[in-house]
C-alpha cells in the first residue's frame, strides 16, 4: 500500500538543485526567531513518531503473548501490553496534535515575515525596476512563489520533519526487535530511490511542458482581456475563440501527459514495497518455522515494514515538493536581492525650506536597456517659475522631469534642487515637496476623498474639498450620488479618463507641494474645464515652481519660459510671444496646432 | 455540496465514459486490496503456523501479484481521471473564454482582468480536481467502505462491531470538521485576497506610491492586511491541529482495541493469529476511504467557492445580447439616427445620456464636443452597439442596431478608442486585426492614410516588426495612428474616433488632420474631440452638456448662439478666428491671460 498524498507535481521546477540548500539555509532562517517554538514543536514530533512507532513491537508482543496462552482462556496477561498498546495511539494523538500546533504556528509567522519582507521590496525598489518587467508577470510570480513557500513552512517542512523521525524510530525498533529482518526491509530502500530519481527526470520534462503550457494560456488571457473592447468592435471574437481553444487543447493535452506520468510514480513505489514486505513475510515466516524468531515477531515486522515504507514513500514525494518549494523561495530571493537604483545614499539629510530652484547640469540619460533618451540637457528653473516644454511624442519631455523627483538617476550629470544634487537629500523629504500629475492617471480603490488625501494624509475635508474644486472636479463631483465619498475602483473605471486626470491633479495640490510637475495632466479633459483648471491654476503657481508638459499649446502660454525639446535636447527656449516671433521649432509646431 | 458545484458536473457529462472507467479501475485496485490479506492469513496461519515452505512462497508471490495487479489498475484510474477531469477542464475553460468575448462592455468596464485570470486558471483547477479526480475518488471510496465492512463482518462478527464503532465516530468529527473549516477556508482567501490587492495596487501604482512618497503609508496598510492574514491563518492551524490527529487516532485506537479483543479470542482458541492479522489489514482498508472522504469533504469546501465564482460569469447577464430573428445588415449608406436615447449604466444612480435625438445624415462628418464627463464616448459607443439604450433606439439606415446581427453591425463601424490597445503580434497584424486577409497593399495604403506608415518603415523589420508587450515598445502618439489604420483597413461605412489624437504631438495631430478629409470622404464620421480644429470642419456639431445635447449646428452658428461652445471655442484661441460670445451669455471663464 502506498502512502497517501504521493505526488511528483512539481518534481520538475528547479534545474540548479546546487543552489537548492543555500535556499534552504535561507529559508530556515525565517523560523530562527521561532526557535523555541520550532524546538518544542520538534519534541512534540520525536514523542508522537516514538508512540507510533512503538505500536506494532506492542500488537506483536499481545500476539506472542496470546499464541503462547492459546486455548488456555486466561487472557489476564493481555491486559497491560494493551492498556500500553491504546496509551501509545493517545500520546501519539497528542502530540501530533502539539506537534502541528507548535509548528505550524511558527511556519505562519515566518510566513508573515516572508511577506512583509517581499512587500518592504516592492516598496523599495526604483520605479525602472517595474519598467523592465512585465507587471503581470511580476504578479503571478510573487503571489505564486509565495505560495510555494507557504506550503513548504507551514506543511511541507513539518511533513518531511515527521517522515523522517517516523523513518528513523521505524528503524531503531526494527533493529531492536530483530535486526536481520531489519536489514531485508533496508535492501528496497536504494531501489526505490533509483526510481524516484529516474521519475523525477522523466517527469521533469512533462511538468515543464505543463508548466509552459497553462503559462500561454494565462498569457493569451490577459492579452485577449486587455483588449477585448478592440476584439468586439473588430469582430474579432470567433477567430479569439479558436485561438484560444488550441492553446487550451494543449494545455490539456499536456496536463493529461504529466497526469500519465505521475499516476505511474506510486504504483511502482507500493510494487516494490510490497514485495519487499512479501520477502520479510516470507523470510519471517521461515524464521519462525523454524523457532528462529517468534510469529508476533513476524507481525510486528508486516507493520513495521508498512510504517517504513509509508515514511520512505512520503520522503520521495516530498523530496519533490520540497525542490518547487525552493525554487520559488529562490525567485523571491532573487527579488529580495535585487538592488534598488535610486535609493538613499549614506550621507543624505532632508530636504528643508524647499524655495523650488531646479536646476538641470549637462544630464543624459540612457533607460537599463535602451539608447540614450537625454543628450546633455542644461536648464534651470528659478524657484517660483512655470517652465513648459514642450515637443514632439518620444523628445525625452517625461523622462526629463523624471529626473527631478529622482524616478531614475541620470546617467550622466546632475539635477540640483535648490542648489543641492537630489542625490543628496532623502528621497521622501525629495518627493514631499513634490506635486506630480502624472500621464496615466491611476487611482486605488477607495473613496474619491481617499484618492484625494493620497496626496496628504494630514488634509481636512475641507482640503480636499477645495484641492477637488480647484482641479475643476467638483462639479462632476458634486453630481455623484455620494459625493467624495464615491467609491472609485482598481483603475477608477466607472469614471472617464478626464474624470481621473481631475482627481490625480486634485491629489498632486492638496498637499501644497514646492514643486508641481504637470506631465500632460489635462491631455483628456475638454478645453472649457481646463480653461477653469487654469484660472485656479494662476494662484497654485503663484510663488510656485513648476514644470508642466503639454501637447496643447494653449495650455502653456502662461509659462515664464517654454522649452522645446527635439530628440532629447534642448532646441529652443524663451516665452511664448519670443519663441512665435523667432519662427523656429516652437512656431512650426504652434502653427501645426492653430493654423490649417 | 453547493449547487454551484452540483451544476458544474455537467461538464463531465461528454467526459462520462471516461470517469466511469475511472470508477472501474478503482475498483480493480481495490478488489486486489481486499484479496491480499487473505494470502497474508494463509502466510501466517497455513505456511507459518504449520511449516509449509511451499505456501510461504505461493503467498508471497501472490502477494507481490496482486500489488503489481492493483498498481496497474491504480495506474489506470490515473490515467482514466486525468482524461475525465481535464477534458471537463478544458470545457470549461472555452466556455469562460466564449462568455467573456459575448459580454458586453458594461460587464469589462467592471471586471478586473486579475481577477478573471484568476477564475479561468485556478478556480478551473479546483473545480476540476473535485469534478474530474475527487468524485470518481469519492464514489469510489463509498464502494470501498461497504466492501471493507461486508467482508469484516464475514471474518468475525464480534471484532466487526467494535470496528465499526470507529465509524460514527470518524464521520462525526469529520462533519464537524468540515463545517468549521470550510467557512474559516473561505475567510482566509478573502484575506489572502485583500493582500494581494495591496499588492497589485503598489506594483500598477508604483509611480504614485514613489510621487508621493507615500511608502510607509502603504507599508502599513500591508502590514494591517498581512496581520489579518497571519490570525486567519493561525486558527486555520489550530482547527487542522485539532482535527486531523483526532481522526487518525481514532482509527487507530479503533486498531488498537480490535487487537486486544483478537488477542483475547486467540487466547480463547477461537481466533487465529493469521485472521486477526487479516481483520486488522482490512480495518485499514475500512479507514482509508473515510481519509478520502475526509479529504474530499475538505476539497467541497474549497471547491464549491470556485465554482460559484465560475458561475457568476457564466450567469452573468448578457445584455448585449443578439436577437434570434436578429437579420444581417446590408451594406448600409451611413444614415445613424438616435431617438430619445437614454442610457444608464449598470450600478450607476443617474443617467448617463438623456432623451437624446439627433439625426446625422449618410456621408456627413459630425463633432461631439462637450465638458469632460458630458457623455461624449457613451454616445458614439451606442453606434456599433457596444453598449444597449436604455431608452429610445439606435437606428442605422432605419434599422434599429438591435435587430441587426452583431458581427454585420460592428464589420461597418471603424472604431479608434481613446485607448489604443495594440496585441503582441507585428505591426501588420495589428492594422490587419480588422481583416486578417488583407493584401500587403490595403495594409500599407491605411498605414499611409493614417501616417504612420513612415515611421513603420523605420522600424527595425519594418511592418513585420513585432509589437505588444514582447515586442518593440511604440510611444502613445505611434499606438494611436496603428489604431487609425486598423479603423480604416475595414473600409468602414462609418468611422468613429473618440478623442484619438489627445496623445499625438501636435505636428502628428496636423498632418493626420490634413488627411482627415480623405479619411473621411463618403463615410459618416463621428469625432469626439477636444480641439474645436476638427469640429470647424464638420458638417454638424453636437454640444453635450450633462448627457444632454445642449445644441446642435454648425461651428459658425454655434458660435453665434451658444454661450457654451462659444466658452469652448475661446478656450482654445483658434487662430484668428472671431470668438465673441454672444451678448446674453453671463461671464465666462476669463479666456485669455496674455501677459
Amino acid at each position: 500500500m502506498a502512502g497517501p498524498g504521493v505526488s511528483l507535481r512539481s518534481i520538475a521546477k528547479d534545474e540548479r538543485p546546487t543552489s537548492t540548500r543555500v535556499v534552504a539555509g535561507r529559508l530556515m532562517r525565517y523560523l530562527l526567531p521561532h526557535r523555541a517554538q520550532v524546538a518544542t514543536g520538534m519534541a512534540w514530533l520525536v514523542a508522537s513518531s516514538a508512540a507510533i512507532a512503538a505500536t506494532p513491537a506492542l500488537t506483536g508482543r499481545l500476539i506472542d503473548l496470546a499464541t503462547t496462552a492459546e486455548g488456555s482462556g486466561d487472557a489476564s496477561a493481555l491486559t497491560v501490553p494493551a492498556l500500553l498498546l491504546v496509551s501509545a495511539t493517545l500520546v501519539g494523538w497528542f502530540a501530533q496534535r502539539m506537534q502541528i500546533l507548535t509548528l505550524g504556528t511558527a511556519g505562519q509567522k515566518a510566513l508573515y515575515q516572508v511577506r512583509a519582507e517581499v512587500f518592504g521590496k516592492v516598496v523599495d525598489l526604483d520605479v525602472g525596476y517595474f519598467e523592465a518587467v512585465e507587471s503581470g508577470d511580476l504578479m503571478s510570480r510573487l503571489i505564486n512563489d509565495i505560495e510555494q513557500i507557504n506550503s513548504f513552512l507551514s506543511q511541507g517542512f513539518r511533513r518531511l520533519l515527521s517522515s523522517a523521525f517516523s523513518l528513523v524510530a521505524t528503524l531503531a525498533f526494527m533493529l531492536v526487535v530483530e535486526w536481520r529482518l531489519a536489514l531485508a526491509t533496508l535492501l528496497a530502500v536504494p531501489i526505490m530511490l533509483g526510481v524516484t530519481r529516474l521519475f523525477g527526470m522523466i517527469a521533469r520534462r512533462a511538468f515543464r511542458k505543463r508548466q509552459e503550457a497553462i503559462g500561454d494560456v494565462s498569457a493569451t488571457l490577459a492579452e485577449e482581456l486587455g483588449g477585448i473592447k478592440v476584439a468586439q468592435a473588430f469582430n474579432r471574437t470567433d477567430r479569439n475563440r479558436s485561438e484560444f481553444s488550441s492553446r487550451n487543447a494543449v494545455n490539456r493535452d499536456a496536463n493529461i501527459g504529466a497526469a500519465t506520468v505521475s499516476s505511474a510514480f506510486s504504483p511502482v513505489l507500493a510494487v516494490i514495497s510490497t514485495s519487499a514486505t512479501a520477502v520479510v513475510a516470507a523470510l519471517g515466516g521461515w524464521g519462525a518455522a523454524q523457532g528462529i524468531i517468534t510469529i508476533g515477531v513476524v507481525v510486528a515486522f508486516l507493520n513495521y515494514a508498512r510504517q517504513f515504507f509509508n515514511a520512505v514513500t512520503q520522503l520521495s514525494s516530498l523530496y519533490s515538493d520540497t525542490q518547487s518549494a525552493l525554487a520559488g523561495g529562490e525567485r523571491v530571493f532573487q527579488l529580495l536581492d535585487t538592488a534598488s537604483l535610486v535609493a538613499d545614499l549614506p550621507h543624505a539629510v532632508p530636504a528643508v525650506d524647499v524655495r523650488g530652484r531646479l536646476e538641470f547640469r549637462a544630464v543624459r540619460f540612457a533607460y537599463r536597456t535602451g539608447a540614450e533618451i537625454l543628450h546633455g540637457i542644461d536648464l534651470t528653473v528659478p524657484a517660483g517659475q512655470t517652465v513648459a516644454i514642450v515637443g514632439p511624442t518620444g523628445a525625452g519631455k517625461t523622462t526629463l522631469v523624471n529626473l527631478a523627483a529622482r524616478f531614475y538617476d541620470p546617467t550622466h550629470g546632475s539635477v540640483l534642487l535648490d542648489g543641492h544634487d537630489v542625490r543628496s537629500l532623502t528621497l521622501n523629504s525629495l518627493r514631499s515637496s513634490f506635486g506630480i500629475v502624472l500621464q496615466e492617471p491611476f487611482l486605488f480603490s477607495g473613496t474619491i476623498a481617499e484618492n484625494i488625501r493620497y496626496g496628504d494624509l494630514a488634509a481636512s475635508d475641507a482640503d480636499v474639498r477645495r484641492a477637488a474644486e480647484l482641479a475643476g472636479a467638483g462639479d462632476f463631483i458634486d453630481l455623484l450620488p455620494q459625493g467624495l465619498d464615491t467609491a472609485v475602483g482598481e483603475r477608477g473605471s466607472t469614471l472617464s479618463t478626464g474624470q481621473r486626470q481631475l482627481l490625480a491633479f486634485a491629489r498632486a495640490i492638496v498637499g501644497d507641494p514646492a514643486v508641481l510637475v504637470l506631465d500632460e495632466a489635462t491631455s483628456s479633459v475638454d478645453t472649457r474645464t481646463e480653461l477653469l483648471i487654469q484660472n485656479g491654476l494662476r494662484g497654485i503657481l503663484a510663488g510656485r515652481t513648476a514644470l508642466i508638459i503639454a501637447h496643447r499649446l494653449s495650455t502653456v502660454r502662461d509659462a515664464h519660459r517654454i522649452v522645446v525639446l527635439e530628440g532629447g535636447r534642448i532646441v529652443e527656449q524663451g516665452s511664448y510671444g519670443e519663441l512665435l516671433a523667432a519662427g523656429g521649432a516652437f512656431a512650426a509646431l504652434h502653427g501645426a496646432q492653430f493654423g490649417d | 455540496m453547493s449547487s454551484a458545484l452540483i451544476r458544474a458536473l455537467r461538464f463531465m457529462r461528454a467526459y462520462a465514459l471516461w470517469a466511469v472507467l475511472g470508477v472501474v479501475a478503482v475498483l480493480a485496485s481495490a478488489i486486489a486490496d481486499l484479496v491480499s490479506p487473505q494470502y497474508l492469513k494463509r502466510l501466517i496461519d497455513v505456511g507459518i503456523s504449520r511449516n509449509q515452505p511451499d505456501v510461504i512462497l505461493s503467498s508471497s508471490l501472490m502477494l507481490v501479484a496482486l500489488a503489481a495487479a492493483g498498481g496497474f489498475a491504480s495506474f489506470l484510474q490515473g490515467y482514466f481521471s486525468a482524461r475525465a477531469s481535464h477534458g471537463a477542464a478544458f470545457d470549461m475553460r472555452n466556455a469562460i473564454f466564449d462568455k467573456l468575448q459575448r459580454l458586453s462592455f458594461a460587464y469589462h468596464d467592471r471586471a478586473q482582468t486579475g481577477q478573471l485570470i484568476t477564475r479561468v486558471t485556478s478556480d478551473v483547477d479546483l473545480v476540476r480536481e473535485f469534478v474530474g479526480g475527487g468524485l470518481v475518488q469519492a464514489v469510489s471510496a463509498v464502494l470501498l467502505l461497504g466492501g471493507a465492512v461486508t467482508l469484516l463482518f464475514r471474518l468475525d462478527t464480534q471484532l466487526a462491531w467494535i470496528a465499526i464503532l470507529v465509524l460514527p465516530a470518524t464521520i462525526g468529527v469529520l462533519l464537524l470538521f468540515v463545517r468549521r473549516l470550510g467557512p474559516m477556508f473561505k475567510q482566509f482567501q478573502v484575506r489572502l485576497a485583500a493582500l494581494n490587492t495591496v499588492l497589485q495596487e503598489n506594483v500598477a501604482g508604483v509611480r504614485v506610491v514613489r510621487a508621493f512618497a507615500r511608502e510607509d503609508y502603504e507599508l502599513k496598510r500591508y502590514d494591517h492586511a498581512n496581520v489579518e492574514l497571519l490570525e486567519q491563518g493561525l486558527s486555520v492551524r489550530k482547527t487542522v491541529a485539532n482535527a486531523f490527529p483526532l481522526l487518525f487516532s481514532i482509527g487507530t485506537i479503533g486498531v488498537g482495541l480490535v487487537t486486544w479483543a483478537g488477542a483475547v479470542q486467540i487466547v480463547e482458541g477461537t481466533l487465529t493469529v493469521g485472521e486477526l492479522v487479516a481483520f486488522t489489514a482490512y480495518l485499514y482498508l475500512l479507514l482509508q476511504p473515510l481519509f478520502v472522504l475526509g479529504f474530499g469533504a475538505q476539497q467541497i469546501a474549497r471547491s464549491s467557492a470556485s465554482a460559484e465564482r465560475l458561475f457568476e460569469i457564466l450567469d452573468a447577464p448578457e445584455d448585449v445580447d443578439e436577437k434570434t430573428d436578429a437579420h444581417a445588415l446590408e451594406r448600409v449608406a451611413g444614415l445613424v439616427h438616435f431617438e430619445n436615447v437614454h442610457l444608464r449604466y449598470p450600478g450607476s444612480p443617474s443617467e448617463t445620456l438623456s432623451g437624446i435625438n439627433l439625426t446625422v445624415e449618410a456621408g456627413t462628418t459630425v463633432a461631439v464636443v462637450g465638458a469632460t464627463g458630458s457623455g461624449k464616448t457613451s454616445l458614439v459607443n451606442l453606434v456599433p452597439r457596444f453598449y444597449d439604450v436604455t431608452g429610445g433606439g439606435v437606428f442605422v439606415d432605419g434599422h434599429d442596431v438591435r435587430d441587426v446581427t452583431i458581427s454585420s453591425l460592428r464589420g461597418q463601424v471603424g472604431f479608434v478608442m481613446q485607448d489604443s490597445v495594440l496585441f503582441s503580434g507585428t505591426v501588420r497584424e495589428n492594422i490587419a486585426y480588422g481583416r486578417p486577409d488583407a493584401t500587403d497593399q490595403d495594409v500599407e495604403a491605411a498605414a499611409r492614410a493614417a501616417q504612420a506608415h513612415e515611421f513603420i518603415l523605420e522600424l527595425s523589420e519594418g511592418y513585420l516588426t513585432r509589437v505588444g508587450e514582447r515586442g518593440v515598445k511604440l510611444s502613445g502618439g505611434q499606438r494611436q495612428r496603428i489604431a487609425i489604420a486598423r479603423a480604416l483597413l475595414i473600409d468602414p461605412r462609418i468611422l468613429v474616433m473618440d478623442d484619438s489624437t489627445s496623445s499625438v504631438d501636435s505636428e502628428t495631430e496636423a498632418a493626420i488632420r490634413s488627411q482627415l478629409d480623405r479619411l473621411i470622404e463618403g463615410r459618416t464620421s463621428f469625432i469626439v474631440a477636444q480641439r474645436l480644429a476638427t469640429a470647424r470642419r464638420a458638417d454638424l456639431v453636437v454640444v453635450l452638456e450633462n448627457g444632454r445635447i445642449a445644441d446642435t449646428g454648425t461651428h459658425q452658428e454655434l458660435l453665434g448662439r451658444s454661450c457654451l461652445y462659444a466658452q469652448i471655442a475661446s478656450s482654445q484661441l483658434i487662430g484668428g478666428e472671431e470668438t465673441v460670445a454672444p451678448s446674453s451669455c453671463g461671464p465666462a471663464p476669463e479666456p485669455d491671460g496674455d501677459r
